[in-house]
């Protein structure tokens, strides 16, 4: 969910909770993803908690997302009881709506939180202001092909930088420019030999731009790298995602690169450590080599209880591990008894390279810290899916060829005890 | 002025949120006869009572459901495509084009992938959510 989309779907919420009475009343979600996600922290920011996720497809039923229950609706015991709201925020909600009204749902129990469509007036206004983003790059950059990753996930930049070189030699383009849509994607960048990195300061720049593109049935000098975004309305290979083999690393490959099979992505050297780092080592009083780096949070997997991360880090000091976890301080906080890090994802690699071991949640920084040799375990909520597959199938390192010295598990809430057990195991 | 072609189908036709409308790209003829066989699923998904199929005109395939069929021109089926691809102006339209515009990779799932026409049909073009 791209920070604008936040923005609108925030003021919609807030509008919601000042003119509905919905406290106290037993709130339900219907769509588990992204939006869902985001809801849950909304709600939670004003002291509430969704009863349960609604989802029809039945293999996300029975899951968690970000701790929230997914059920069919057929499970709510009582679907039309006035204590009941439904929160839809979705692509889908059109559907979602008719659904309840027709098992009795009252109109008054539903609340739409979603951006309207934009009129064609609306677009065109827009697609003007992406004339003017476009044309001070063009000010700059004077007759280079612009690529525009229009996403803000750290793992796919890096993924396309993993595949860079190779697709700008076979493309045989020496002029471009790479433009990203935040700092953190832009460091990812700097990890690799790509040339002309420009960072947009706002991100509905991103969307005017496209906007423009468009507007211009796609005839301008812009390749957007991706592998299929729902904003497009022509673009429906997203759907396709994890579906018959196709995952992360082939979607790239094949769609986004038109690279054969037999290429494989290419890690950036990994720096010798650097002072700087060396330094916060010995601030934190982290031990080089013997420092578990644990990295407990993503943006778009599910969440593990804070208790496991407490109970894993003091095992882990008592084999002589010093353990830290990698957080930004504003929104993720350090895990109880370990030392908060944070560091710039350019620096990533050196700093767990550095550390000698890793163990996280599977996010964006696991395929940054893939390259390194230090011991590395990832953790993957069985039951997440993604798209047409699990979330392990998709995301695999191994999987997306980035790398094979990983220790790779699936677990769920029952056996989280049993993951602590193997990780403290396999850490020697 | 592609606004308008919308418009006056939509006024003729009386379509409304209760419609589903499918327009052939006659780019693959496959596709677009599994998109004419599969429409009442995407009609169901969408709680729609209506479903129009609009066409190339002299297009050779074969429609006997219970669709109303509406001809065009391809230029003008292109001057819709060019508009949708700006701006979502209904919420229950699939064109079957897949290689248009140029980041439009479906065409290229059917020729590098296990991927077939039923599933772009039913995955990606209607989201049935299976096939």
């Amino acid at each position: 969910m791209r920070a604008y989309e936040q923005k609108i779907v925030e003021e919609l919420f807030e509008a919601v909770v000042r003119s509905e009475n919905i406290s106290g009343k037993q709130i339900y979600l219907f769509g588990a993803g992204d939006y869902s996600r985001y809801m849950i922290r909304l709600l939670a920011s004003k002291g509430m908690m969704a009863e349960a996720i609604i989802d029809n497809d039945k293999r996300k039923q029975g899951a968690y997302c970000a701790g929230c229950k997914v059920i069919s609706i057929d499970n709510i015991k009582d679907v039309c009881s006035q204590n009941n709201v439904y929160l839809l925020c979705s692509d889908f909600w059109k559907e979602m709506k008719k659904q309840l009204l027709n098992v009795g749902v009252s109109e008054q129990q539903i609340f739409v939180i979603r951006k309207k469509e934009l009129s064609l007036k609306e677009k065109v206004k827009d697609a003007k202001k992406g004339f003017k983003v476009y044309k001070d790059l063009r000010k700059q950059y004077e007759n280079h092909t612009i690529f525009l990753c229009p996403y803000t996930g750290t793992g796919d930049i890096y993924l396309i930088g993993t595949f860079w070189s190779q697709y700008i030699e076979r493309q045989k383009i020496s002029d471009y420019i790479f433009v990203v849509l935040s700092k953190a994607c832009g460091r990812v960048a700097k990890l690799f030999p790509i040339k002309n990195v420009v960072t947009l300061d706002d991100m509905a720049k991103a969307k005017y731009l496209i906007d423009y593109y468009l507007l211009k049935n796609t005839n301008i000098d812009m390749v957007l790298l991706n592998d299929g975004w729902r904003e497009l309305t022509y673009s429906h290979t997203e759907w396709l995602r994890g579906y018959k083999g196709l995952h992360f690393t082939q979607l790239f490959k094949k769609f986004v690169f038109d690279l054969d099979d037999s290429v494989r992505p290419i890690h950036p050297a990994i720096l010798e450590c650097s002072d700087d780092i060396k330094k916060l080592f010995e601030e934190k009083q982290l031990i080089p080599g013997r420092t578990v780096v644990l990295s407990p949070y993503s943006n778009t997997l599910f969440d593990v209880p804070e208790s496991f991360w407490i109970s894993l880090a003091e095992k882990l000091r008592k084999k002589g591990y010093t353990v830290c976890t990698n957080c930004n301080g504003d929104k993720e906080s350090a895990i109880t008894g370990t030392v908060g890090i944070f560091v710039y994802l350019d620096k990533a690699p050196e700093f767990v390279e550095y550390a000698g071991n890793f163990i996280g949640i599977r996010s964006g920084f696991c395929d940054i810290i893939s390259g390194t040799t230090a011991n590395k375990a990832i953790l993957y909520y069985k039951e997440n899916r993604f798209y047409n597959t699990s979330a392990f199938d998709y995301f695999n390192l191994k999987g997306m060829e980035l790398c094979d010295d990983a220790f790779e598990i699936e677990f769920t809430m029952d056996d989280v005890d049993d993951l602590e057990e193997r990780l403290i195991k396999w850490i020697k | 002025m592609s606004y308008r072609i919308w418009k006056n189908i939509v006024k003729k036709y009386n379509i409304s949120n209760d419609s589903v409308v499918l327009i052939l790209a006659g780019e693959n003829l496959v596709i677009d006869e599994v998109a004419v066989n599969r429409l009442t699923q995407y009609k169901n998904k969408r709680f729609a009572t209506k479903a129009f199929v609009i066409l190339p005109k002299n297009y050779d395939i074969e429609v006997n459901g219970n669709e109303k069929l509406i001809y065009l021109s391809k230029k003008k089926i292109s001057k819709l495509y060019h508009l949708y691809c700006f701006v979502h102006y209904f919420d229950n339209l699939v064109f079957t084009f897949i290689n248009t515009p140029k980041d439009n990779n479906l065409g290229q799932y059917l020729s590098k992938s296990d991927v077939t026409e039923e599933d772009i049909v039913c995955l990606a073009l209607y989201r049935l959510g299976k096939v």
